[in-house]
């Protein structure tokens, strides 16, 4: 070996050396705990509509039950920071329409008014990898401080969030439906329940019109209707390879399952034995039920007569929502998500856009959750130091004056009872159907189920899809789904009875 | 002599550096965690479960299902995007007027991002989008179809976006490997009376055999592990119609938190690309002796 050449023992020697020294600069910087510095927040595109259901499932109050809390107050809390110093924060947001953007910039510039030395940076985590992207940031902890928190119920399991017991007074919770304050408590590493969320948004679903094509098709808007009266006017509503009566989204999260879901409750198909919310601990899983065939055939028929738009396998709640507005269908099952917008765009096309109930099965018409909106602190904000200042946005976002800034922007409406009497919706027709829907609320899954929404997002759903293109039965999918769920619990750690 | 080695050594560091920490350690974690359950939903049991996921993924008919229609986008996409790509090679290398323009013309569809080819084609295909309005107003179907909601059309809806994605690639490839074969060859096959297609066939396509073998390795690697057409334009549906290898990790691991699994899946990925490679290597290295 010639002296002059560097030997391949000498280069891998230094390669080694080399590595080892760059290895030690993170492993430094980590053992300092630098803060995590405020992410740019990138302005929000004006994507379409996302489905903003609360997983959770929750209960709905009595839109009509006074209010028993008095105005929410928050309490100014100590930070221990030298007044006047700026303070950043980053909250995150999974929908982006134009409406709801505006309205965060309402409620920020009112809050701006009240707590000049926070500033807030608002990102967007757009609603179909939100909850994939929020897991693999909290496993990096790199999550924002706060913001949208509707996968609590993920998160909490990673510690990836700050529990609320201490920071939100028990009148500030009284101004939510008794039976929504349940859901907004998961249990945490400590396997004791804590509170981890609260609500600034509402929303449960009714079935969208465009009241132009009823008045056209001699159809009258009922004040309530059963599912067989709901596919006489989907047939009616039909115009082959024109118009379809309905239009259903078998492709995504969220929103295609819970519309389906309630089908299946139409029918009295359920999770478990009576209501989910009424489950507190684990019992036999009915899924597989002759209800549930009877919700599933139900929903598939509205295809399979040709009522339904032909592209509903692959349809997400973004070609839902083009389809009806665009005037491809006649009607869709939606939340309160962006009834203005909708009504503004059906206007300009010479359309009106009206809201019914949902129709009613041989169970009646079982509603969805009726709590929506979740926001919560993430663990970042407690690894900075800045929860205190994190609460403060939080709670006025969620407190009625946030709230009715917020709804009264967008259109949606508002979590706290107070303000459903607020004639922005009490007088509003398009309102009626869902304030009276909270009454009929009840979970998708009861309380111990945790996690087991990505089973139907990600298992269900494709069977659905199945269901629509005939290569699944039914009884097939209430089996297989059925099983998908058993496992998945059990995988978890939770027990199921067999009935 | 002994410094000008070690300095090329040094600059080379950095890179020797980066795949070490960006491919391999991520590489091998990922290997070590596919023998381990991780759930995220149940953060505090991770248990060392060996080779049983990869049990679990053999006799998972999902994956089995998710394997071979892997390969059937992967096989579509690389015939659709070489025999395309070929077509615009042999065109860009012809003397035209404004070549130049018809080369960046030709690359368009490769500067496109990924999730906005695949939203216009989901938008093109849609039941009253261009593609059933054309086809329609020319009788060649009766009905709007939905092409992505159909099972027996949606993959081969994607595998024609991929392609159209795709092509570039091989054109640009092929063109360079073009412009080196040797004047001479041609000239030689124009004087023996060789027609356009004989000369294509015994000349041209012997003397781009490399860069066809390099190009065809790479795309047939990236194609099997890609997940953004499919996932903007069907989410691997109708009813797991255009569910591939790599979708199944996909959603296995964000979609039900099932990391080790998905790490299995991964692995099995990695593997069924390295024997792939493997055998391709060695069938152009046996023809190139013979």
């Amino acid at each position: 070996m010639s002296p002059e050449r560097l030997s391949r023992r000498r280069f891998l020697g230094g390669l080694a050396a080399g590595s080892g020294l760059l290895l030690a600069v993170p492993l430094l910087n980590a053992c300092g705990g630098g803060a995590t510095a405020p992410t740019a927040a990138p302005t929000a595109s004006g994507q379409a509509a996302a489905p903003t259901a609360a997983p959770t499932g929750t209960a709905g109050g009595s839109p009509t039950a006074a209010p028993t809390a008095t105005a929410a107050t928050v309490t100014p809390v100590a930070t221990g920071r030298p007044t006047g110093q700026t303070v950043k924060l980053t909250n995150v947001e999974n929908d982006s329409r134009p409406l709801d953007n505006k309205a965060y910039e309402n409620v920020y510039k009112a809050f701006r008014e009240k707590h000049p030395n926070i500033e807030i940076e608002f990102q967007i985590l757009p609603w179909e990898q939100a909850e994939a992207k929020e897991r693999t940031m909290a496993e990096a902890g790199t999550l924002p401080d706060m913001g949208r928190a509707n996968f609590a119920a993920s998160l909490v399991k990673l510690d990836a969030m700050v529990p609320l017991d201490d920071l939100a007074t028990s009148d500030y919770l009284a101004r939510y439906p008794k039976s929504w304050i349940d859901d907004l408590y998961f249990e945490g590493p400590d396997k004791q329940r804590h509170l981890y969320a609260v609500a600034w948004f509402a929303g449960d679903k009714a079935i969208l019109i465009n009241k132009t094509f009823f008045d056209e098709a001699g159809l009258t808007r009922p004040a309530s209707w059963t599912t067989d009266e709901f596919v006489e006017a989907a047939k009616k509503l039909t115009i082959p390879n024109k118009r379809w009566g309905v239009t259903i989204d078998a492709a995504g999260i969220g929103d295609p399952w819970q519309n389906f879901w309630l089908c299946v409750r139409a029918f009295g198909g359920g999770f478990v034995k009576g209501r989910a919310s009424d489950s507190k601990s684990p019992e036999p899983v009915t899924i597989n039920s002759p209800e549930f065939i009877k919700g599933a055939t139900w929903w598939r028929d509205l295809y399979k007569n040709g009522y339904a738009v032909p592209s509903a396998p692959t349809d997400t709640y973004k070609e839902r929502d083009a389809n009806f507005m665009s005037g491809k269908a006649a009607m869709m099952w939606q939340g309160p998500w962006s009834l203005i917008d909708q009504r503004e765009t059906l206007k300009k096309q010479g359309w009106e856009l009206a809201a019914l109930p949902l129709p009613k099965g041989p169970a009646g018409n079982p509603q969805s959750s009726g709590l929506a909106g979740l926001a919560g602190i993430f663990s970042t904000a407690r690894k900075r130091g800045v929860v205190q200042e994190a609460w403060q946005w939080v709670s006025f976002l969620c407190s009625d004056e946030g709230q009715k800034i917020y709804s009264g922007t967008n259109g949606m409406l508002p979590a706290s009872q107070a303000l459903w009497k607020d004639p922005q919706f009490a007088n509003d027709p398009i309102y009626s159907g869902y304030l009276e829907g909270f009454q009929n609320g009840d979970r998708d899954y009861p309380i111990w189920a945790v996690g087991v929404q990505s089973v139907f997002d990600q298992k269900g759903v494709p069977m659905m899809q199945g269901l629509l293109l005939n290569q699944l039965t039914p009884e097939q999918m209430a089996q297989q789904l059925q099983d998908e769920v058993i496992r998945f619990l059990e995988n978890n750690g939770i027990k199921v009875p067999r009935g | 002599m002994l410094r000008k080695n070690a300095v090329a050594y040094l600059f080379l560091l950095p890179a020797c550096v980066s795949i070490l920490f960006v491919d391999f350690v991520p590489m091998i974690y990922g290997v070590r965690l596919s023998f381990y359950v991780k759930n995220i939903f149940r953060p505090d049991y991770q248990p060392f479960v060996g080779l049983q996921q990869y049990r679990q993924l053999i006799e998972d008919p999902l994956f089995i299902r998710s394997f071979l229609q892997g390969w059937y986008w992967t096989i579509g996409s690389v015939i659709g995007s070489f025999v395309v790509g070929m077509v615009a090679a042999i065109v860009m290398n012809q003397r035209l007027p404004a070549r130049g323009l018809i080369r960046g013309i030709i690359l368009i569809p490769w500067v496109v991002p990924s999730a906005l080819a695949a939203m216009m084609f989901a938008l093109l295909l849609t039941s009253v989008g261009l593609v059933n309005t054309v086809l329609t107003n020319l009788g060649v179907i009766h009905d709007w179809h939905p092409w992505l909601s159909d099972p027996r059309t949606a993959m081969p809806a994607l595998i024609l976006t991929n392609t159209w994605k795709g092509f570039p690639f091989f054109a640009v490839m092929l063109l360079a490997g073009m412009q080196a074969i040797p004047v001479e060859l041609y000239e030689a096959s124009r004087i023996d009376g060789a027609t356009a297609w004989q000369t294509f066939w015994y000349v041209t396509l012997p003397s781009l055999r490399s860069t066809i073998m390099i190009s065809t390795l790479l795309s047939t690697i990236w194609t099997f592990s890609s997940i953004d057409l499919i996932y903007i334009m069907t989410s691997g549906g109708p009813f797991y119609a255009t569910f591939t290898l790599a979708m199944f990790a996909y959603v296995t691991a964000f979609g039900t938190g099932q990391m080790g699994y998905a790490a299995a899946a991964s692995v099995v990925v990695a593997l069924i690309l390295m024997i792939f490679t493997a055998i391709y290597l060695y069938a152009y290295l046996r023809h190139s002796d013979a």
